[in-house]
């Protein structure tokens, strides 16, 4: 007897075997980086080569949620687009009824929440999308959250989700420093994504998050030098050794 | 008892409500404000029923920004209007709000500001100068006279607080501080609190 076919089932060794597919889908989603900082959050995402007919500029990866409140996802892009809508919304109606702009803990409960509710329901299968949340929490400090297909969330220094998930988590456990400044932040993210992204800087998107002000995407130029620094620096290493 | 007044100028919108909120014959606070920001180069200014028009207004400006976060665009006046109309329109019949509202806007696109009076009984009207509550009465035949397109802010203002000296005049409630704010490419400003005091001519003496 197949234990995945409907998600409700559990398998003889306690598994849902669903929930474990989605988490594979997941594995197949272009990359995504987060990186907390001292007062910053930068995200960086490998954006999908498009088409040569296709317009790169309705490719979104990074999406703002509230104003103060940013995500991106690994894996399924139209599942993500459900999960944004209901966060969006929840943010809202948090305000309307609280009159205070959403907590980030708040919402990445409610996605994780909602993630959850989709692997103990009839007739409907996991989101095939993990996520990361970035904002900054009532006390001001800097937040990095991330949630997966089966509704666990945590928070995180650095974290990265989707196809090169291994290489890029171990970079930032080799890299990671705390209390980074902007700049150094910004550096880790790209470099991170350099290594593993394939056709370079031009797939890159980076977005840095500051306290109370809203969100700002780098722009090519400024990725472009800064993966070129790396590169000369990569070279003046290698003719050292 | 709400005395709201707005009309458009040269590239802005002017309004003006004052700042009583009471109940009955009590005035249970003379700082409140009636024009509510909905984003940044909108106002809707509220009167009727307190509650009614906290509840609304509060339902319009998180509708409004949910499109913003998710259209990464913001709303047109005009379409502020008719959303706000249609969810007056809807609750007549069901649960009305008793509020009457003038929305005041300024879009980028076109450059131009744009008023519209809107009514509980869900009508929308577009209108360069209008008024909501009592003040509606004095300050209609005022700016039937006076207004006219393209007044700059200075003559706006002087046009405005003509009208508010009228509202203070001859409303018999106690009508004496307005906030007035205005609406332009920059946004919401307020311009002036003012407290109007129209002079006492006639004086009565004591008789020994």
């Amino acid at each position: 007897m197949s234990y995945d076919r409907a998600i409700t089932v559990f398998s003889p060794d306690g598994h849902l075997i669903q929930v474990e597919y989605a988490l594979e889908a997941v594995k197949k989603g272009t990359t995504a980086v987060g990186v907390k900082g001292k007062e910053v959050l930068v995200l960086g995402v490998e954006k999908k080569s498009t088409a040569k007919l296709q317009d790169p500029r309705t490719v979104r990866k990074i999406v703002q949620i509230d104003d103060h409140i940013c995500m991106t996802f690994a894996g399924l892009t139209a599942d993500s687009r459900i999960l944004i809508n209901k966060a969006r919304f929840e943010c809202q109606s948090y305000k309307y009824y609280y009159e205070d702009p959403i907590g980030i803990e708040y919402i990445t409960r409610y996605i994780a929440k909602t993630q959850q509710k989709y692997t103990q329901s009839v007739g409907v299968r996991p989101f095939g999308v993990s996520t990361l949340i970035v904002g900054y929490d009532s006390k001001g400090f800097p937040k990095l959250y991330q949630t997966d297909p089966s509704g666990n969330f945590s928070s995180w220094k650095a974290s990265c989700i989707g196809r090169s998930e291994k290489p890029v988590k171990e970079f930032l456990e080799k890299n990671y420093v705390d209390e980074m400044d902007e700049e150094q932040t910004v550096r880790l993210t790209i470099q991170s994504l350099v290594e593993v992204v394939e056709s370079g800087e031009k797939n890159i998107d980076i977005a840095i998050m500051r306290k109370n002000k809203p969100i700002e995407f780098l722009g090519r130029t400024r990725i472009a030098e800064i993966v070129k620094e790396f590169e000369e620096e990569k070279k003046r290493k290698e003719e050292e050794d | 008892m709400d005395s709201l007044v707005g009309f458009v100028g040269k590239n802005y919108v002017i309004m003006a409500g004052d700042t009583n909120a009471g109940r009955s014959i009590m005035r249970l606070k003379d700082d409140f404000d009636k024009l509510v920001p909905i984003d940044s180069h909108k106002i809707l200014a509220k009167s009727g029923e307190i509650g009614d028009g906290n509840q609304f207004c509060n339902l319009i400006i998180r509708n409004v920004s949910l499109y913003r976060i998710r259209n990464e665009t913001e709303l047109t006046t005009k379409s502020v209007a008719h959303y706000t109309r249609r969810q007056l329109a809807t609750a007549i019949r069901k649960n009305p709000y008793s509020v009457n509202l003038l929305l005041g806007g300024y879009d980028k696109k076109d450059q131009k500001g744009s008023l519209y009076y809107l009514d509980y009984l869900g009508s929308s009207k577009k209108i360069n100068y209008g008024a909501q509550g009592y003040a509606a009465l004095f300050v209609g035949s005022i700016l039937d006279r006076f207004w006219k397109e393209d007044l700059d802010f200075e003559d706006g203002l002087e046009l405005m607080k003509k009208c508010l000296r009228e509202v203070e005049k001859r409303l018999i409630i106690g009508t004496r501080c307005f906030l007035i704010k205005m609406i332009n490419s920059d946004g919401i400003s307020v311009v002036e609190k003012v407290m109007i005091n129209s002079e006492k001519k006639n004086e009565i003496e004591e008789e020994n």
